[in-house]
């Protein structure tokens, strides 16, 4: 042995230095992933073999799979789920999509309005929206089906079915897909589009041989995260499909959390389940990375200046404009103006002309005098931020660390960011819980708003990373190489060539998880303590106490709250866009 | 009569306190006295903290001194959950909580609860389900109308009443069975089992709890409901069109306080728990949440159950109860 150690060349000790130096950030990074994900995956692991499902709980056991998973009735749950999940997934993304190319890459009037029009639906807590679907197209009483009774005689819509339920989750997460598929198709190279119709190619064609497979690792990333919040959320499905007695596995887990008949979650069960989620999760990671690979064939921002090609859309411009007019409707006005009814009213009752009469602001005059209110909304704003501040660095940071360094152990990086998408929050809500009351007086944490950050941080991390990488993706590593060949440090690349261009991307982010902190209710009440009430707690005690239409009136502010950001956004945007034009 | 039962009670009322005269340093004084140097006390319960106030005023007032800190339990199992974690994690849990019988039993079980000489406190023998389990409140299961859509003398007066085929589609039910499972003590599980098959044949609408089921009742959805009484209050206190009967039998779910082994302040807890047993915490309560106690005398809930036959399978057979419960939500949910 000391023979061998004898032969080998020794590493002066400045290299040596030098080389844990550059290694740093990516073990760093390491460290603050495996606290982040590792300690909620354990707790779901071990969770899933103990008999109680409490992961301090003694003993070790398979009864919770074999509960999960050894009876007809799940694979009956997985059929439906798959059902659910694919179609609303094809909703989705098919409509994000269509209205990702219409507003980035047509010259639709009113596009820079659309863009935050898209997007506000967002803001909508889904108990809301299913709500809100429930008054305007219910068999009984929903406007929809009460104005078209004259004309068709049977109600046209129905949102307790498979179809609605598909559709209405569709619609809700839109606005997630297209900020996912947005910045991808704004920063497509026109070269490409160019090239491939300089060699006759027709647009059909273009799109096919010169767009989409740049497009593969976003939309990979779409369909990916889609796929799995179709499988994991519960709100539509559980309001909607409920009633009518459908059922998919979100339904199951939420039944298994808060109705099991021994008076205490069986989260062994729901953790089983959830390790379902995590293979399905690391089947479709594996394909998201063959994608990339082959995508970085396609990088489209380049040394070269460009302007994305715009498509006019000639005697097409104001159909077009009228069908983005029809989806902002059905997407967000229709909705909205029943949550604006509901608020006003004070208590839940059909639009009507009788109903006039009963119009009143006292929801919100209630609000506003509210301390506690305000309290939540402070909160609310703090965790938002805070939390999409530090997914957005985290996740910008090792999404440039697997996609532009060549580190050992990146691919590791890259998985465990993944990971928590398949984690069902109230699971990482049983580790925090944990941890934190372990860690007690050194991280005095629970009880408190940061411990609902340190969820969110392990929620959102895999969108954060996701949408970083699929940016980075796109830039064309011979920028930042022609800063370090001019002598520029790393650090100054990063700082100078990288942030610049991926600064929207990262705005983008930090948006999506703005609003998702904002609007997130299952991690903040399993977190909830006696001074950390956050806006969506708030909303959720005036509704399981029976006040819907203070639900209602806190939704919209929510809403409103929401719109601002977005708005906030866009005009950034556009200022960061122009001063790196410049 | 009345007067009669009022004087009997007296005894009772001077060990808990109660009556407004001084008390000789009773075992109540002696709780009150340790509970006030202990800090607040901790109560997990699942109304609205903001709806508790009244009765944490009412509280702090009898026993000046004496803080109390309600935390909103976020319902289903969570309570259980939550002190079971505190507990395992060596961190604050609540020294006092409410909640229905399979909270309890788990509890219980993992051995979390502690037992309680309740009978030294003054508190009525009526109310003293186990050692370590006062009955405080009920929720009572009744027939809810849209009062537009029904008029008073067609409601449904009997659970039987709803399998008239005019009210097919224009049901709704909780999915949880807790009402069925308690009616079952009366009908027996054979006969509720084939009234819930009876019942589904109606095509009613399933809801994941009693108070958004009310809500769309207001707003025409559905005709008629079969959930928690209290649910009916908040829609009720605004004016909204809704009415309930009370059937007979009545199903119930009585909700217990216990005293946590793990409690900080194990007087205040007592203290509490032996409060809420008394005709003015029990009014309190009442008061403050809708559900009232149906063994202490003068709440609203005694009134309404005046002569009705009393339908719950008690906590002492919840093996019983959850084998039950688990059968009829997979019926319900079939």
């Amino acid at each position: 042995m000391s023979s061998t150690a004898g032969s080998m060349p020794v590493e002066p000790t400045g290299a040596r230095l030098a080389r844990l130096t550059r290694h740093l950030p990516v073990v760093l990074l390491g460290l603050v992933l495996t606290y982040l994900v590792i300690v909620p995956l354990a707790s779901l692991l071990v969770s899933s073999f103990r008999p109680s499902g409490f992961p301090l709980d003694e003993g070790w056991s398979l009864t919770n799979y074999a509960a999960g998973y050894g009876n007809a009735a799940f694979y009956e749950l997985l059929w439906n789920t798959m059902l659910f999940a694919v179609g609303a997934m094809s909703v989705a993304l098919s409509l994000a999509i269509l209205l990702a190319w219409t507003l980035e890459r047509t010259d639709v009037p009113g596009a820079r309005v659309f863009r935050i029009l898209v997007l506000i639906p967002i803001a909508m807590p889904s108990v809301l929206l299913a709500l809100s679907w429930a008054m305007l197209a219910n068999p009984r009483n929903g406007i929809i089906n009460v104005l078209l009774r004259p004309l068709i005689g049977e109600p046209l819509l129905n949102p307790y079915s498979m179809t609605g339920m598909i559709l209405i989750q569709g619609l809700a997460l839109v606005p997630t897909s297209l900020l996912i598929i947005s910045p991808t198709l704004r920063n497509l190279d026109p070269s490409l589009e160019e090239a491939a119709r300089t060699s006759g190619a027709g647009f059909l064609r273009t799109v096919r041989r010169a767009i989409l497979p740049t497009l593969v690792p976003t939309l990979a990333t779409a369909t990916i995260i889609v796929l799995i919040a179709c499988f994991v959320l519960f709100d539509i499905a559980g309001a909607l499909g409920m009633p009518a007695r459908i059922y998919v596995l979100a339904t199951r887990v939420y039944y298994l959390i808060n109705n099991s008949p021994t008076g205490a979650p069986l989260y062994g069960e729901v953790s089983a389940l959830a390790v379902m989620f995590l293979a399905m999760l690391m089947l479709m990671g594996w394909a998201y990375r063959r994608a990339s690979r082959e995508s970085r064939r396609f990088v489209s921002i380049t040394g070269k200046a460009f302007r994305p090609r715009v498509y006019k859309l000639g005697t097409w411009r104001w159909p077009v404009w009228a069908l983005l007019v029809l989806f902002v409707m059905v997407s967000l006005v229709l909705p909205l103006l029943v949550l604006i009814w509901m608020s006003l009213m004070p208590f839940q009752t059909a639009p009507s002309l009788q109903s006039l009469q009963l119009l009143t602001l006292s929801n919100h005059a209630e609000l506003l005098r509210s301390v506690a209110f305000g309290k939540a909304a402070l909160n609310s704003v703090v965790v938002a931020v805070v939390a999409a501040s530090m997914t957005t660095l985290i996740g910008g940071l090792v999404a440039w660390t697997v996609v532009r360094t060549r580190v050992p152990g990146r691919g590791l990086l890259d998985m465990l960011a993944f990971m928590p998408l398949a984690i069902p929050g109230v699971m990482i809500g049983v580790a925090l819980i944990y941890v934190y009351l372990a860690l007690g007086r050194l991280v005095p944490i629970y009880g408190t708003i940061w411990i609902i950050i340190a969820g969110y941080l392990t929620q959102y991390l895999p969108y954060g990373t996701r949408l970083s990488s699929n940016v980075m993706l796109q830039i064309h590593p011979e920028l930042e190489e022609a800063g370090r060949a001019s002598g520029a440090t790393a650090r100054r690349v990063l700082l100078r060539i990288t942030l610049p261009l991926v600064l929207p991307a990262l705005l983008g982010v930090w948006v999506w998880v703005a609003s998702h902190a904002l609007r997130e209710l299952s991690t903040a009440l399993m977190l909830q303590g006696q001074d950390n009430a956050v806006i969506t707690t708030f909303l959720w005690d005036a509704w399981a106490g029976g006040d819907g239409t203070r639900s209602a009136a806190i939704g919209l502010w929510l809403v409103f709250g929401t719109a601002f950001l977005l708005l906030l956004w866009q005009v950034v945007d556009r200022l960061t866009s122009r001063i790196s034009n410049r | 009569m009345m007067r009669r039962r009022s004087l009997l009670a007296l005894p009772a009322l001077a060990l808990l306190g109660l009556t407004g005269r001084p008390a000789s340093a009773s075992p109540i004084d002696e709780l009150a006295k340790k509970a006030a140097a202990a800090g607040p006390i901790l109560w997990y319960e699942s109304s609205p903290t903001e709806e508790m106030q009244p009765l944490i005023k009412a509280f702090e007032q009898r026993y000046p001194g004496v803080k109390l800190q309600h935390v909103r339990d976020t319902g289903g199992n969570a309570m259980a959950a939550r002190v079971i974690q505190e507990t395992q994690g060596g961190g604050r849990t609540a020294d006092v909580g409410s909640n229905g019988p399979p909270i309890l039993s788990q509890l219980a079980r993992r051995g979390l609860l502690a037992d309680v000489e309740w009978a030294g406190l003054g508190v009525d023998k009526k109310v003293i389900a186990t050692p370590y389990a006062l009955a405080t409140a009920a929720t009572a299961y009744v027939i809810i109308y849209n009062t537009q859509a029904v008029k008073q003398a067609d409601a449904p007066g009997t659970f039987e009443a709803l399998l008239d085929p005019r009210w097919k589609s224009r049901i709704g039910l909780w999915n949880r069975s807790e009402a069925q499972t308690s009616i079952a003590a009366v009908w027996g599980e054979a006969k509720t089992s084939e009234f819930i098959g009876k019942l589904k044949g109606q095509q009613p609408m399933l809801f994941a709890s009693s108070f958004p089921m009310v809500q769309s009742l207001a707003s025409g959805e559905i005709d008629i409901a079969w959930g928690a009484q209290h649910a009916v209050r908040p829609t009720l206190r605004k004016g909204g069109p809704v009415q309930f009967v009370v059937p007979d039998p009545l199903p119930v779910t009585t909700i217990y306080t216990f005293v946590t082994k793990a409690a900080r302040n194990p007087e205040g807890a007592q203290l509490f728990a032996a409060w809420l047993t008394s005709p003015e915490g029990a009014k309190a309560y009442e008061s403050a949440t809708g559900r009232g106690n149906l063994l202490v005398d003068g709440t609203d809930y005694g009134t309404m159950a005046k002569g009705k036959t009393i339908a719950e399978i008690p906590l002492t057979r919840n093996d019983e109860y959850s084998r039950i419960y688990e059968a009829y939500n997979a019926l319900l949910a079939k």
